[in-house]
């Protein structure tokens, strides 16, 4: 059987992304309104890894020029992107141009023309979000994570925990992290496995 | 004291507002309920059909609304004068279709130019149409059955069409600056906008905007650009029905003064427009939904050192797109600190903001400047923004009638 994982501990999680290379879904909190993923609902991998961009673009069934974006510890955007008077981007507003240690650290989100799509995130704005990037920084050295909208091609951002499993189910993505300070109820009955190839609920 | 507010065009949304506290208590999206990206144009021609309207309602239900003490309703401009082209006729006289299309352009389209237009060429073109409000009102007559007070059904709600003044609205107040007290100039642009002077130009649809912005003021309207774009558009596709651009444009912009606003009338497209069109003329969306494809592909274009023939495909297409909204939009910025030479602070909102390689050249291009862009900048945003304006107009008038419709101006 193939199942997706639900992963409640930030440990494993990280093991998931870093050791195993797999791409993982983030679920915690309310959803944000907009069409960007900041980190509540978003599918997450590790940005070194320079097939990244292929690999997630053909899990999310989407075409393959589509760029993605990475969210960084604010303290590190400038090391990273020619910030300009930008003082954050917690919005993932601008694709801002990337310097030499961009190119260097996370080559699958430096997009074609040079430029990254960037979210800033701090402590205050996101905790569960900011100790999941920073756990990845202390072990890789990268203070970034890449980030895309927790759905499939097509479709609508994951809303609630139903529509997150189910997501999960018809997809290639095996993980999902649900942090465990969230305290939500988590039908892990309908974990299925994925080799059946589940129609899309209703 | 709550406020609801309803945007019922295309990116659905509904959102609860508190004035006492100045804070959003939350929102919730159609689309996310109804799973599938992009809004469907079936379902705001009309009626919204049965299913969207469940959506809403589960949207409302889940964010715990059981009364609003105010409700107030969003949408784009619903007034359209309809042309009806005989395209049989136009078909077989196409001459005459741009004979027509000439004296259309000759001068700004005002309601007696349209009836000289339409007396003058009665064998091809019939008008019809003035009258869209009743349509909104059923809507909104809709969802507002949805809502009792005290074991009666909520009689009042409020209805204007002020488009990007919401965006506008919605932008500021979730900016850094509202939250320290600056001023903000405040530029919407996007596809369609709401038709302002709809009694004098009924053809013509704003597309662009600018507005000053104070914490605890009414939004002040400067500048406003509006297009018949997508009329003369109509035209084009009865005669020509397989190609894409417009005969011909308005030769010149016209521009007039009203109460210390300046109103412009182009035939260009807007930038949201045109991004439309390419995803639709490229193959990546039948109704030209997805302008963000379009914006992801420009940075695939070549250097622009290859032999020309190479250049003749759709990263090209899209980064020459990409190069001409900017010189555009980089126009209207500049006319909006003209206005407001004392104010370093802009908001971008509107979908074409959601441009965000474009957002960045700004930078570099005013660097004088601060920019935020507002993170709910599509039209599912102008339903906080509806919420806001309504409240600025309750502070000042305290309105208190029980009436089923308000209009307030």
């Amino acid at each position: 059987m193939i199942m997706t994982q639900i992963h409640r501990d930030l440990d494993t999680t990280l093991e998931m992304i870093i050791d195993r290379q797999q791409i993982l879904a983030i679920f915690q909190g309310r959803s944000e309104w907009g069409p960007r993923a900041l980190g509540n609902r978003s599918i997450l991998f590790d940005p070194r890894n320079s097939h990244a961009k292929q690999i997630v673009n053909s899990v999310k069934r989407r075409e393959d020029y589509r760029p993605f974006a990475g969210s960084i510890m604010l303290e590190h955007a400038d090391e990273y992107f020619e910030m300009l008077q930008l003082k954050e981007s917690p919005n993932m507003s601008f694709a801002i141009q990337a310097k030499q240690k961009a190119y260097d650290d996370i080559p699958s989100l430096v997009h074609a023309d040079g430029t990254c799509r960037i979210q800033t995130v701090t402590e205050e704005q996101n905790p569960n979000y900011y100790n999941l990037i920073k756990g990845f920084y202390e072990i890789t050295g990268v203070p970034i994570i890449f980030n895309t909208s927790f759905n499939l091609g097509g479709e609508a951002l994951v809303e609630n925990i139903y529509d997150a499993i189910d997501t999960c189910n018809r997809s290639e993505i095996n993980h999902l992290y649900i942090p465990e300070d969230q305290d939500i109820h988590i039908p892990y009955e309908l974990v299925k496995d994925k080799r059946k190839n589940y129609p899309k609920a209703t | 004291m709550k406020i609801v507010g309803i945007n019922t065009s295309h990116d659905t949304a509904v959102c609860q507002y508190d004035p006492e506290t100045d804070t959003l208590d939350f929102m919730h999206e159609e689309d996310r309920f109804r799973r599938e990206k992009y809004w469907s144009p079936k379902h705001i021609n009309t009626h919204l059909d049965e299913s969207q309207h469940h959506d809403v309602l589960a949207a409302i239900y889940k964010g715990g609304v059981e009364t609003p003490d105010e409700l107030v309703f969003a949408s784009y401009d619903r007034r359209q004068f309809q042309l009806d082209f005989d395209r049989d006729k136009l078909l077989e006289d196409r001459m005459k279709s741009i004979e027509i299309a000439e004296f259309i352009a000759e001068k700004p389209c005002t309601k007696e130019r349209i009836e000289e237009i339409l007396e003058k060429y009665s064998d091809y073109i019939m008008g019809h149409g003035i009258g869209g409000i009743k349509e909104e009102m059923q809507i909104n007559d809709g969802f507002c059955s949805q809502f009792s007070r005290d074991g009666e059904q909520l009689k009042r709600y409020y209805f204007w069409y002020e488009h990007h003044l919401y965006h506008a609205y919605c932008g500021y107040h979730l900016s850094p600056y509202y939250q320290n007290d600056e001023d903000s100039i405040a530029i919407v642009w996007d596809g369609g906008g709401a038709q302002l002077n709809f009694e004098e130009y009924p053809n013509f649809q704003e597309i662009e905007s600018i507005y000053r912005m104070s914490k605890g003021k009414r939004a002040e309207r400067q500048w406003v650009l509006s297009t018949n774009h997508r009329w003369l558009g109509d035209l084009n596709a009865a005669t020509f029905p397989n190609t894409q651009t417009n005969l011909l444009d308005c030769p010149d912009n016209i521009t007039e003064e009203i109460d210390g606003v300046v109103y412009e009338y182009t035939s260009r497209a807007s930038n949201g427009m045109d991004f439309s069109n390419l995803s639709h003329a490229l193959g990546c969306d039948e109704m030209g939904r997805a302008a963000g494809k379009v914006m992801g592909m420009a940075s695939y274009a070549s250097s622009g050192k290859e032999a020309p023939w190479k250049r003749f495909n759709k990263f090209q297409y899209a980064q020459d797109l990409e190069q001409h909204a900017y010189e555009e939009s980089c126009k209207t910025i500049q006319k909006a600190i003209d206005l407001n030479p004392d104010c370093k602070n802009i908001v971008l909102s509107g979908g074409y903001s959601l441009n965000c390689t474009n957002n960045y050249k700004y930078l570099s291009a005013f660097p004088e400047h601060q920019f935020f862009i507002d993170p709910i900048p599509h039209d599912g945003g102008t339903s906080y923004g509806a919420c806001i304006h309504l409240n600025h107009l309750l502070l000042e008038k305290g309105i208190v009638d029980d009436n089923i419709f308000e209009e307030i101006t």
